[in-house]
């Protein structure tokens, strides 16, 4: 289970955080983010990435509806989107808001967990995984993507 | 025809691979020619024009995924099998492997054609190369204190493609002078003074002469310490072509610039330190002009620190000694001589006898189990004569000898000429099948007479491995 580090909510800036997600933004289509809050980060993606399609995930549904009143990209409803744990779309670049997650930060963390599918381990465990003996296609997409990052 | 080269490295690399089209050309006049570049090099089909159809890794967006785990690595995963059904789609008829590292390994297992070179895995294990240059390639590229062939003979060798010698340099009259400042290794890097003072001196020789410092816009701000900004020009890949096409000469390190200027036909003057090796990585020029370093470290391995104490490398190569070569190939006065060591002439025969007895030995097998069946065959017609066998098995016979003479000629056609006869003995069948018998050994005798012309032909090659190479004007 993850762990926070003290002062990691509090302290995080917007510029921090944009900084840390951009280089992966740059080529992402569709990103899940977790957290709304105040819903300036999603402001600040929108104002960058235009394009950007945004899946929310937020426990307070009232917190999401403010921001769509502020922000009127909001209201387009193929672009920007509240979803559950359920229906957040798996495979996307994950963004953890973490200044938003408040009183859910365990249950924030575990759906942040689960959509970056992260028992899976990193590529290294999943290739221990493989038997030697498995040359199916799946098997040497692994092997090959375990050469990238050796 | 389709080709797909795997030409996952850097843009130097892309761009010299791109030096052995001509080679497919040759041997395969009417290849479609696709090249598989990482996403972060797509900018070189601004240069290329000759390669038409570009497919691209995204080599960053996977390594982030998989290294920051911001996604699910399924996403990796996603991005390479959907890659793999792309080109697998293509139906390739040859896949040739130029980046030979682990992973176009792994990817040449994922990849189906019915002929692929270079290295690759079967289902997970390594297949022995049949080509010895290959092995060459596999065995010794990565040695460090200097390489006895250039990277572009070793590839056009060992991927079994004609070889074409290289371009050649002509001297240039007008145009402005650059140079290639930095390079993307520190190694490399002979020093923004002495450029300086190279420009400084080469512009008292020739005092209306234009000198450009070039350097990626990234570096502007270092250069510009010692060049002022009128001085310096940070061209898009497309804009240093055009730039080069007019150009009197460059002067540069081991970079990616240098071999596109070898492409735009402008003089160029090598400057080899650190772990550039100036017989591997050279411009692919008949006689490329290199100052190279005499310290005894040159070239050094390129993912080590420098060993010593100052750099050396930089310091043996003097700015008195590299504006005297300039100011020779400005006057055009400039004669290189390549030497050919007897190391590389050793290596090469060695290397060629071994793919030529593979070669002959192999084609030996399928030319002479053509003629031995044809041989068999006609002996068998002939036994009509003896009434052995009816007309109409006779009949029967020829149209069978007449379809494998067809198999000859599809699987030789540049033999074709010694089934002439044989040929030409079906004009007889209709009105005396006993000319045409005669005519179908005399036919077969002529056959075999040529085969031993040509196996003792191909002996006699191995000693064109010692002959000096004609230039590709």
């Amino acid at each position: 289970m993850p762990v926070f580090a003290k002062g990691e909510i509090e302290n995080l800036s917007l510029a921090d955080w944009m900084n840390k997600y951009h280089p992966m933004l740059v080529h992402a289509k569709k990103i899940v983010v977790l957290g709304c809050g105040s819903g300036v980060h999603l402001t600040e993606i929108l104002n960058q990435f235009p394009h950007m399609v945004i899946e929310v995930l937020e426990f307070q549904a009232e917190l999401f509806e403010a921001w769509k009143k502020n922000d009127r990209r909001g209201e387009n409803s193929q672009q920007v989107g509240l979803v559950s744990e359920k229906t957040a779309s798996r495979k996307c670049l994950v963004l953890d808001f973490k200044p938003a997650w408040g009183a859910h930060a365990i249950d924030y963390a575990l759906i942040s967990a689960t959509l970056r599918d992260v028992e899976l381990g990193t590529i290294k465990d999943i290739c221990r995984n493989i038997s030697i003996s498995n040359q199916g296609q799946e098997a040497k997409i692994w092997r090959a993507l375990r050469e990238l990052v050796r | 025809m389709k080709i797909l080269v795997l030409s996952l490295l850097r843009l130097g690399d892309i761009i010299q691979h791109a030096e052995l089209i001509p080679a497919m050309r040759k041997a395969y006049p009417e290849a479609d020619i696709h090249f598989l570049v990482n996403q972060s090099f797509m900018q070189a089909q601004q240069v290329l024009p000759e390669i038409k159809n570009w497919h691209c890794l995204d080599r960053k967006f996977i390594e982030q995924v998989l290294v920051e785990q911001a996604q699910s690595p399924r996403a990796a995963f996603d991005h390479l099998q959907d890659l793999v059904n792309q080109l697998n789609g293509l139906k390739f008829d040859l896949i040739m492997n130029l980046t030979h590292n682990m992973f176009s390994v792994r990817l040449m297992d994922l990849l189906a054609a019915p002929d692929k070179r270079g290295a690759a895995f079967v289902d997970g294990k390594k297949i022995a190369f049949s080509n010895p240059w290959l092995n060459y390639f596999n065995d010794h590229y990565a040695e460090t204190g200097g390489s006895r062939f250039h990277y572009l003979e070793i590839l056009h060798r060992s991927m079994d493609l004609p070889f074409l010698p290289p371009r050649r340099q002509r001297a240039r009259k007008s145009g402005p002078i650059y140079l290639q400042v930095l390079t993307a290794d520190e190694k490399k890097n002979w020093g923004l003074g002495n450029f300086l003072k190279l420009k400084n001196d080469l512009q008292i020789q020739y005092p209306n002469q234009k000198i450009y410092a070039i350097c990626s816009p990234s570096e502007k701000s270092l250069v510009s310490k010692f060049f002022s900004d009128e001085e310096i020009v940070s061209p898009s890949l497309a804009e240093a072509v055009d730039l080069f096409k007019e150009g009197r000469l460059l002067i540069t390190g081991d970079t990616s610039i240098q071999h596109l200027a070898v492409r735009s036909g402008i003089p160029i003057l090598s400057l080899f330190l650190g772990s550039a090796d100036p017989i591997k990585t050279s411009p692919w020029l008949v006689n490329p002009t290199i100052i190279s370093s005499s310290a005894g470290c040159s070239p050094c391995r390129a993912s080590q620190k420098c060993s010593q104490a100052s750099h050396i490398c930089a310091q043996s190569i003097s700015v008195n000694q590299v504006l005297a070569t300039a100011l020779q190939m400005l006057a055009g006065q400039l004669e290189v001589t390549k030497h050919i060591g007897t190391e590389q002439v050793v290596w090469r025969t060695y290397l060629d006898q071994v793919k030529l007895s593979d070669s002959v030995k192999s084609e030996k097998n399928s030319v002479d189990i053509h003629i031995d069946r044809l041989s068999l065959k006609i002996e068998e017609i002939s036994k009509v004569i003896f009434g052995q066998i009816s007309q109409q098995q006779a009949q029967q016979m020829a149209q069978e000898i007449k379809s494998e003479i067809n198999l000859f000629k599809d699987n030789f056609p540049e033999m074709s000429d010694s089934v002439l006869s044989l040929d030409r003995s079906y004009e007889f069948l209709d009105r005396s099948f006993f000319e045409f018998l005669k005519m179908l050994r005399a036919g077969i005798k002529e056959m075999y007479a040529l085969q031993q012309i040509r196996k003792s032909m191909a002996a006699q090659s191995l000693n064109s491995a010692l002959s000096p190479e004609v230039p590709r004007e």
